[in-house]
């Protein structure tokens, strides 16, 4: 039998699930090369974003973490199964996932152990600790937040810590960034971050290669704020600009859906509005994509997220009221309740991407040597 | 690739051009009409640069193989076939054992035709995705040269993965 050229068989073997890839190394030392490099690896990562495969969901119920294929979510049940594999199993509370990037998953837990995850390969990466370095004493940290993403101009993965720190005795307040580089391994201070009185405590959102959260200009948030954005490459806060909506007695949401930054207005009882900026940074290009009425829906709800869109895109998936997923048809405009057996709550819904991307910032080592480096770095 | 239909193209043209293609596996010949094989961009380039001549010899291509290839090509050169047709007559055209699938995505890939080659790809990943190594090292044709320490190191690195397979 004549030998596959190999861009021939790399195209295929880019069409198989992760799990299968990684047994297939086993067949021999040019396919694990094949396999391991990283031409294969974006070839792969590149076909099950484009075709919307090789999807996962991640779900927490409290401390505890599921995972569900996203496709298989269609039959309108899921059988999650929980992950005992994830790296912060020993200590896992308060476990938070702060975003998912090509593949790579970012957790926490209350002892603010931070790591870089990929459940595909089940390969971890432990971030060294970070000093928080304020100059006043006097001050309590009110807020840690963080944000993940793949900065595509230094082609690095970066993980942003924002710390706010408050006075005990007056109002005064002051943020502290700090800037974790997979490539370095190491954390650096990035520019301050805008004096705004309260910053969203949610996870950065990723679109356009900056970290998105909402800010206001009061002390606290109630209805729409700031778009505040951290660029990636520059390392910089800038406002990054909002539809303009006549009504604005909405709650604001933060998104990324299809790649691009997505708002979500909240009206309460009324109706949520969702809005995508094509061409990122542009006010005009701002569109509202669709909104769901709340009298289409069964129980009204308090508070929407969006998940993903479904492979077809004629879907969307959402996350309702921090305990039930939906699926909403974009056509029918008609809301599909998600079963997912086995979980009485749920906390959290993250969607990922299978993919063989490593986290040692360039070539993949092999298991031991990169359990011996992740000691080094603690 | 969009050709005009065959009832028009007689109205002006006395004769319809075809090509001869020729296996040189088993020297079958194809008669076909020019607009079906100018779908391979490979035969494409040999017309435009005047390098066809009255038979185009096909190396490492079968009889039986590029008939299969002609069979996407007589679907895909037909303007009236709907979206819905050409995916059920394509499924039907990869419907084949292993084999004859690596052989049809090898002589996809020498003729490029892009299409073709898609859907024999994603044909053959979806029949190797519930096999163990050893069966997909086999079909591929792999020789092993991991010496068995090897192997099960490789294999050790991400054990859990294996669940289910020997």
């Amino acid at each position: 039998m004549s030998q596959l050229p190999e861009e021939v068989l790399a195209d295929i073997l880019s069409r198989l699930p992760v799990s299968l890839l990684l047994c297939l190394r086993c067949v021999s030392v040019s396919w694990r090369a094949l396999i391991d490099g990283p031409d294969f690896i974006k070839l792969h990562l590149n076909r099950s974003i484009e075709t919307r495969t090789n999807r996962g969901l991640i779900l927490r119920e409290d401390n505890h973490l599921f995972a569900a294929d996203l496709d298989s979510l269609h039959g309108g049940g899921v059988q999650p199964s929980q992950i005992d594999h994830h790296p912060l199993w020993c200590q896992d509370y308060g476990i938070e996932v702060w975003g998912s990037c090509n593949g790579l998953v970012c957790l926490s837990n209350s002892l603010d152990t931070l790591t870089l995850w990929n459940p595909s390969t089940r390969r971890s990466r432990r971030l060294p600790y970070a000093s928080i370095e304020f100059q006043y004493p006097s001050r309590n940290h009110e807020i840690r937040i963080y944000g993940f993403g793949l900065d595509s101009v230094s082609q690095d993965y970066k993980v942003v810590r924002i710390v706010k720190m408050k006075s005990v005795d007056d109002d005064s307040f002051d943020y502290e960034v700090k800037v974790y580089s997979l490539r370095s391994k190491s954390w650096h201070r990035a520019e301050r971050f805008p004096r705004y009185q309260s910053l969203k405590r949610t996870a950065g959102v990723l679109a356009s290669n900056a970290l998105h959260w909402v800010v206001t200009e009061e002390s606290e948030i109630r209805m729409a704020g700031l778009i505040v954005a951290f660029d990636l490459g520059r390392e910089s806060f800038r406002l990054v600009p909002q539809p303009e909506c006549s009504d604005k007695n909405f709650y604001l949401i933060l998104q990324s859906l299809g790649g691009c930054l997505s708002l979500l207005c909240n009206y309460f009882l009324d109706r949520v509005d969702v809005w995508v900026m094509r061409d990122y940074g542009v006010k005009e290009s701002w569109s509202k994509v669709f909104s769901v009425a709340q009298s289409s829906v069964i129980r009204p709800f308090q508070y929407v997220r969006l998940v993903a869109y479904s492979r077809n895109g004629g879907e969307v998936l959402m996350e309702e009221d921090n305990s039930k997923l939906i699926w909403y048809d974009l056509k029918q405009k008609r809301v599909k309740r998600v079963r997912v057996p086995g979980l009485k709550e749920l906390t959290q819904a993250e969607m990922w991407v299978g993919s063989l991307v490593p986290l040692d910032g360039g070539v993949e080592s092999d298991g031991k040597k990169q359990q011996e480096q992740e000691e080094k770095n603690m | 690739m969009a050709s005009a239909p065959e009832n028009e193209k007689n109205a002006s043209a006395p004769e319809k051009k075809t090509l001869t293609l020729k296996s040189m596996i088993n020297n079958e010949e194809f008669v076909v009409d020019e607009h079906v094989a100018l779908q391979s961009v490979t035969i494409k380039n040999m017309v435009d640069s005047d390098c066809a001549g009255d038979v185009i010899p096909v190396p490492t291509i079968s009889g039986e193989i590029l008939a299969l290839v002609i069979e996407y090509c007589k679907n895909h050169a037909n303007p009236s076939a709907s979206e819905d047709d050409l995916k059920k007559a394509d499924a039907g055209i990869v419907a084949k054992d292993i084999y004859t699938l690596i052989d049809l995505v090898l002589a996809a890939n020498f003729l490029d035709i892009k299409g073709l080659l898609e859907v024999t790809s994603q044909k053959i990943a979806d029949s190797i995705k519930d096999l163990p190594h050893q069966d997909v090292r086999e079909i591929f044709g792999v020789e092993n040269d991991y010496t068995p320490e090897e192997e099960a190191a490789v294999r050790a690195e991400h054990d859990w993965a294996f669940e289910g397979f020997p």
